[in-house]
């Protein structure tokens, strides 16, 4: 439930599927808040970058209906975050990373 | 806009009753059409009822839903009467798209994901219709008017490259969109359908108006709409409008007297009205044309809003018709709806329907006038036309009954609708009370293009069938019934007495002159009497002068001798 205090997460432990559209803007910004939240750890976190029209059929199988889409796929469960990822408590909570990130 | 031309532009046959009639001959291939409507106006419906159609010609589409699940919407079109949706497959696919309610939103997002997805599984079929359900759903989440506007490109653009036609639904609460977000959806569309559920003098109606469709020629009014089991019906006007000429080929009305003042029947493809009071045997006039056109071996459908069909059959076969076979045969189909249950629109497209199913040469629907008991007066008219138009179309030859009283010499005030003008032919039937008894009468009111009687006739029921009788006329006075004989009886006597008048009057003169003849001999004879005595008296005088004479020569005699002695 949504009331429960979350324990902060090892970045470590992620596995994140972005879904991006090549070329567009949103999906830069994506990317790039991505990048800027995760800081150093970003080389430790599992990172998928999809460009959706290459990975079409993964992602109808992911269910994507807009881009950019960011999936949390580990750990359970399952964390679903659209837009450009720019409002980074949004996302900060969605990845369940509280406070738990260095930056 | 090189796009003026009707021949560049292909039509994808809706599949829809009379949506074709109103759209210009269907979907634009390519194209999107945007339908607009609030809640409950049927736009899933129809969009649903599209793809369903094209499925059962074989062709393949896919269903992009934003609002209802996939498995919510299967539940809802399985109560209709079309063939389920199809599993998914090549034929059909429902692709889910709507936001799961925990996903998280940061920042802005477009639709490419939507589009890159759908084009996965359009590689995968042959779909050319594709059904957006609730596209402003999705939209809304963006709060950005600019942003939707510009995804709203962007699927344009999607659609337009992959040539799809496209079924766009959105919703719209009176005539302003849900917000105003939403206004210029119109801009992107080539065509745009608005569909109203309104409140009409108590009852429901629907209507659906093309609001614009690029280069085409489309009705552009709004135009009722009915939704029922069987789907969505539309009743447009013909957009062509019946220039068919009329064929001469003339059909039995089922009486013999009726079709010899009517030199020779009801027109093939015509429309008849029969009209008259309570009782006066319309419905009966109505069957007996049904009865006729089975008997041609004709596929016949008759609608009754008063009776049920039992009742029917039961009423007929004491005036000798025998409906129960042709029923049981399937020359005949009766059905008999209760009209309170649906508005006039929807009973039209129930016809509409039974048209298309049995395709009969001859249609009765009586009385039609029970159109107005669950509608307004006007909507029952337009109801009624769109009937007439119809039967026209589809070469039906179509006799509607109607309830008619007729006050005083008032028949043309009291039919005020045009649907008197329109009918080809009108009989009215009528009640005459004369002498404490009722007699029916029948008179052709009008008959377009052949020649008929204006006389009324006396319409009787026996147990082998309907006759009519030639009238009587007296003093300028039609009269029926036994006053007919009464009159008649008094006419014959009236032709005896001033027969035995005439006889007196030869007699009386004849008499005259044997009188005058015999006084004339009598008179004669006086004279030949008083002739006869006027020369008695001639010889008496002559006799009394030769005797006077007489004595004088003898007097003078005895002078000459006294004298001489």
């Amino acid at each position: 439930m949504n009331g429960q205090p979350q324990s902060s997460i090892d970045p470590r432990d992620l596995h994140l599927r972005l879904y991006v559209v090549a070329g567009q803007a949103n999906s830069a910004a994506a990317l790039d808040n991505l990048q800027r939240l995760l800081g150093e750890q970003w080389s430790e976190v599992e990172v998928e970058v999809l460009d959706v029209f290459e990975h079409a059929e993964t992602a109808l199988q992911d269910r994507v209906l807009v881009t950019p889409t960011l999936i949390r796929l580990r750990p359970a469960p399952v964390r679903r975050v659209i837009g450009c990822l720019a409002d980074t408590t949004a996302l900060t909570q969605a990845l369940g990373l509280g406070t738990g990130v260095r930056r | 806009m090189p796009k003026n031309d009707p021949g560049t532009l292909r039509r994808r046959p809706t599949g829809i009753l009379g949506l074709d009639d109103v759209m210009g001959g269907g979907l634009p291939e390519p194209g999107i059409v945007l339908v607009f409507g609030g809640p409950g106006t049927g736009k899933s419906v129809l969009c649903v009822q599209a793809l369903t159609a094209a499925a059962a010609r074989g062709e393949a589409g896919l269903l992009v839903t934003f609002e209802e699940s996939p498995q919510q919407l299967r539940r809802n079109f399985a109560a209709f009467e079309w063939d389920p949706l199809p599993p998914d497959g090549e034929l059909f696919q429902i692709h889910d798209a709507r936001l799961p309610s925990s996903v998280i939103q940061s920042g802005v997002f477009d639709v490419a994901g939507l589009l890159a997805t759908l084009g996965a599984r359009l590689d995968s079929s042959q779909a050319r219709l594709v059904v957006f359900d609730g596209v402003d759903m999705l939209l809304s989440h963006l709060d950005d008017p600019h942003a939707e506007w510009r995804e709203l490109l962007r699927i344009q653009e999607w659609l337009q490259q992959r040539g799809l036609t496209a079924l766009l639904t959105s919703k719209m609460y009176g005539d302003v969109p849900a917000d105003e977000r939403h206004a210029d959806l119109p801009f992107l569309a080539d065509c745009v359908v608005l569909l109203r559920h309104e409140v009409l003098s108590g009852s429901a109606h629907r209507s659906l108006q093309v609001l614009k469709y690029r280069g085409t020629h489309h009705h552009a009014s709004p135009t009722p709409m009915t939704i029922s089991r069987r789907g969505v019906a539309v009743l447009g006007p013909s957009l062509v409008l019946s220039d068919r000429p009329m064929t001469q080929e003339r059909v039995s009305s089922g009486l013999a007297d009726l079709d010899e003042m009517l030199s020779g029947g009801y027109y093939r493809g015509s429309s008849i009205l029969v009209s008259g009071a309570p009782g006066t045997a319309k419905s009966s006039l109505g069957v007996c044309f049904a009865a006729a056109a089975v008997a041609r071996g004709e596929s016949t459908v008759l609608v009754s809003f008063d009776e049920p069909v039992e009742q029917i059959v039961r009423n007929v076969a004491s005036i000798g018709i025998d409906l129960a076979t042709p029923l049981a045969d399937g020359r005949l189909h009766a059905h008999a709806y209760r009209t309170l249950a649906y508005n006039a629109n929807d009973h039209v497209a129930r016809i509409h329907e039974l048209v298309e199913l049995h395709k009969p040469s001859a249609l009765v629907v009586d009385p039609v006038s029970a159109l107005a008991r669950s509608s307004s007066r006007r909507i029952a008219d337009e109801a009624t036309l769109r009937l007439l138009d119809l039967a026209r179309r589809n070469d039906v030859t179509l006799l509607l009954t109607t309830l008619l009283e007729r006050t005083g010499d008032t028949l043309r005030e009291a039919t005020a609708t045009s649907i008197s003008t329109l009918a080809d032919t009108w009989i009215h039937l009528s009640y005459a009370v004369q002498a404490g008894e009722r007699n029916r009468g029948l008179t052709i009111v009008k008959s377009r293009g052949m020649g008929h009687s204006n006389q009324v006739r006396e319409l009787f029921l026996s147990a082998d069938g309907l006759h009519l009788q030639e009238v009587f006329t007296a003093g300028g006075e039609v009269v029926m019934g036994t006053l007919r004989w009464e009159r008649e009886e008094e006419q014959r006597d009236e032709e005896r007495r001033r027969r035995s008048e005439m006889e007196l009057e030869r007699i009386r003169t004849e008499m005259s002159i044997q009188q005058a003849r015999t006084q004339i001999e009598s008179l004669q004879h006086q004279l030949t009497l008083r002739e006869e005595e006027l020369v008695r008296i001639e010889e008496n005088r002559i006799e009394t002068v030769r005797q006077e004479e007489a004595r004088r020569r003898s007097i003078r005699g005895l002078r000459n001798v006294r004298h001489q002695s």
